[in-house]
């Protein structure tokens, strides 16, 4: 496999907050996206999921650990061209964009500051990005408030286009909105994909999302990757008790009047005192004497190499190499 | 909801026609006719400024000419509002302050207005110490009852009008300051900064074309009531002598000269008195009237 595009190598996030402790958000993370990759991010919320993506764009400042995105090393000083190569779509439509500035004023500064086009190029290109998210040109005449929240995302799918970036973080990027309006972003961000070849780092708690869009999805629970796997090898054969749970516990149509068993109790155990041992234990219900004691590493669960054009399936648990009643896997 | 769920809702460019969306031209311009407080102290400010601005017409006579054979007359053809204690023409002293007010209540409030917008977009945009120093400097400044600062400071650095501009130089500025200062800390945090940030443009073009224009109007609405509280205190200084010095006409030292002859002139004193009224109303509805206007949707 090529270089990827963008490089996680164990990647550390703390924050101090005071008369409380240490939360360590992110916790040594390691992540491959390829060019044109769609990698899918879940995980409870505060499993440090958004950190990540504020991790690339520099809004965070990671404790430690490597952010290699296209060949460069982001450091915490940035260039605007290292700048411009992650950008972030938000979840709050209604806060995304700037209530004192149009469309075109928006798009228009960016493509200037940069010199991305000519001068007098650069209204052909504004209208241009608004056919890109599927907005008509006279949006670029609009203010924020005129538009609604899809309406929006699109607008701050097309700011975040502007800047030409390879990667495109979405961080819960549908969440706010309307099923409906859902769908429709969500293959907005499929369709880029196919036209520009643009990566996406999407980061959701919600499976079906995930699932509906990704190539390769990691689970995330308390600050690092639990399992790592196509999306396919994920959904059908997951080897970590956590993701197992998780997707238990997603509610499904055609389950009229069955509730899904919960299967997790409680809230994760605090980011400030990790658990001992595996960092799920505390609530899996496969737990054993050892996962308290022993941390388990992120490894294959399959031996032997990898099957040949897929990515290796990761599970972070000592019971990785199989579970009882678990359907059996084909390479 | 499942995958196939998702994919069935149709093409983009349907949602976006279904969505639909109008677009309306200057919409704060549209909202600023239809603003009830924004019209009446616009009218009230805009006549009494086009007074000030025509005194030289609307004057009938020299507001400094003294008379001492026709002091103390009341009003008449000939004096519409009677003669002052040295015989000036009242009604002519009252347009000459109008000029002279309001022209002192809007530039005294403009240093402070620029220097305190200046200071709070710093401290709030930057945050750390650089807010941690600014902000205790606001607060020794705030410590400080707010006319007794002002008093003193005229009285160090001088009478009159370059006292007035000097003391609210160093006084006035830490309310706007404070309030931009707030603002700026909540526009920061929106998810449009971070992309203008992460957008790569520089700090100082994220704070003039992004930050500030959100920021600035709170500085605006309260600059507007500002001019009142200057004038107010110019007034009040005049009366304590200690501000405009004779033989400027000014309404503060028109009040305090008239007190003498509350009894049989009373409107010596009364009439600049409701002219400082009347301006507090109009430039106040101003300051409501825009603060509904400019409030982003």
């Amino acid at each position: 496999m090529a270089e990827p595009l963008l490089t996680l190598r164990d990647l550390k996030a703390t924050f101090t907050v005071p008369g409380y402790g240490v939360v360590r958000a992110v916790d040594g993370v390691s992540l491959e996206v390829a060019a044109g990759e769609i990698v899918g991010l879940v995980g409870e919320s505060g499993c440090g999921k958004s950190t990540i993506g504020r991790c690339i764009t520099g809004q965070v400042v990671p404790s430690a650990g490597e952010v290699v995105l296209d060949g460069m090393k982001l450091g915490r000083r940035r260039s605007p061209q290292q700048r411009r190569a992650a950008q972030m779509v938000f979840q709050d439509p209604a806060s995304s964009l700037n209530p004192r500035m149009s469309v075109r004023a928006v798009l228009a500064e960016l493509l200037r500051v940069h010199r991305l086009v000519p001068r007098d190029q650069v209204e052909r290109r504004c209208r241009e990005l608004m056919g890109l998210v599927g907005m008509p040109d006279q949006a670029l005449d609009g203010h924020p408030h005129q538009f609604s929240g899809g309406q929006r995302q699109r607008i701050a799918i097309a700011r975040a286009l502007a800047v030409e970036p390879r990667l495109l973080i979405a961080d819960e990027p549908v969440s706010a909105l309307d099923v409906s309006v859902q769908a429709t972003i969500l293959q907005l961000f499929d369709d880029l994909r196919q036209r520009l070849g643009l990566a996406v780092l999407l980061i959701s708690h919600n499976l079906a999302v995930v699932r509906y869009l990704s190539d390769k999805v990691a689970v995330m629970y308390l600050g690092s990757i639990a399992e790592l796997a196509q999306r396919d090898a994920l959904f059908a054969d997951p080897r970590a008790p956590y993701t197992r749970v998780l997707l238990e516990a997603a509610p499904r149509l055609g389950q009229i009047g069955k509730t899904p068993d919960p299967g997790l109790k409680g809230d994760p155990p605090s980011a400030v005192n990790l658990p001992s041992g595996c960092r799920f234990h505390t609530r899996c219900p496969r737990a054993e004497e050892r996962c308290s004691v022993e941390e388990p590493a992120l490894l294959p669960v399959h031996d032997g190499p990898p099957p040949a054009g897929g990515e290796v399936h990761l599970a972070a648990c000592h019971f990785r190499a199989g579970h009882p009643g678990a359907p059996g896997q084909t390479g | 909801m499942s995958a196939p769920e998702l994919a069935t809702t149709g093409s983009s460019e349907q949602a976006v026609a279904l969505e639909g969306f109008v677009v309306r031209s200057h919409p704060t311009l549209r909202k600023a006719l239809r603003n009830r407080s924004l019209l009446t102290g616009g009218a009230i400010v805009g006549t009494l400024v086009l007074i000030a601005i025509l005194a030289p017409w609307i004057a009938r006579y020299d507001p400094l000419q003294q008379d001492l054979a026709a002091t103390l007359q009341l009003p008449s053809w000939v004096h519409w509002l009677g003669t002052d204690e040295l015989g000036r023409d009242v009604w002519s002293r009252l347009v000459w302050a109008a000029r002279f007010d309001l022209a002192t209540g809007f530039f005294v409030v403009l240093f402070p207005f620029a220097f305190g917008t200046l200071i709070g977009t710093l401290a709030g945009y930057y945050g750390g110490w650089i807010d941690t120093v600014l902000s205790r400097i606001i607060d020794v400044v705030m410590a400080f009852p707010y006319y007794v600062l002002i008093i003193t400071l005229v009285f160090v650095v001088g009478k009159g009008i370059r006292g007035i501009f000097i003391a609210f130089a160093l006084a006035d500025w830490v309310t706007y300051a404070r309030t931009v200062r707030s603002t700026t800390l909540v526009a920061r945090r929106m998810d449009w900064a971070a992309a203008a940030r992460s957008g790569g443009l520089s700090d100082r073009r994220i704070i003039v074309h992004h930050i500030l224009p959100n920021t600035i109007t709170q500085a605006i609405v309260y600059a507007m009531s500002d001019v009142v509280y200057v004038i107010l205190a110019v007034v009040t200084l005049g009366y304590l002598g200690l501000g405009i010095q004779a033989p400027q006409p000014d309404w503060g030292s028109m009040i305090f000269d008239g007190q003498l002859f509350m009894t049989t002139r009373w409107w010596l004193s009364t009439i600049p008195g409701l002219c400082v009224v009347v301006t507090g109303i109009g430039l106040s509805l101003v300051g409501d009237g825009l603060a509904d206007v400019l409030r982003p949707e």
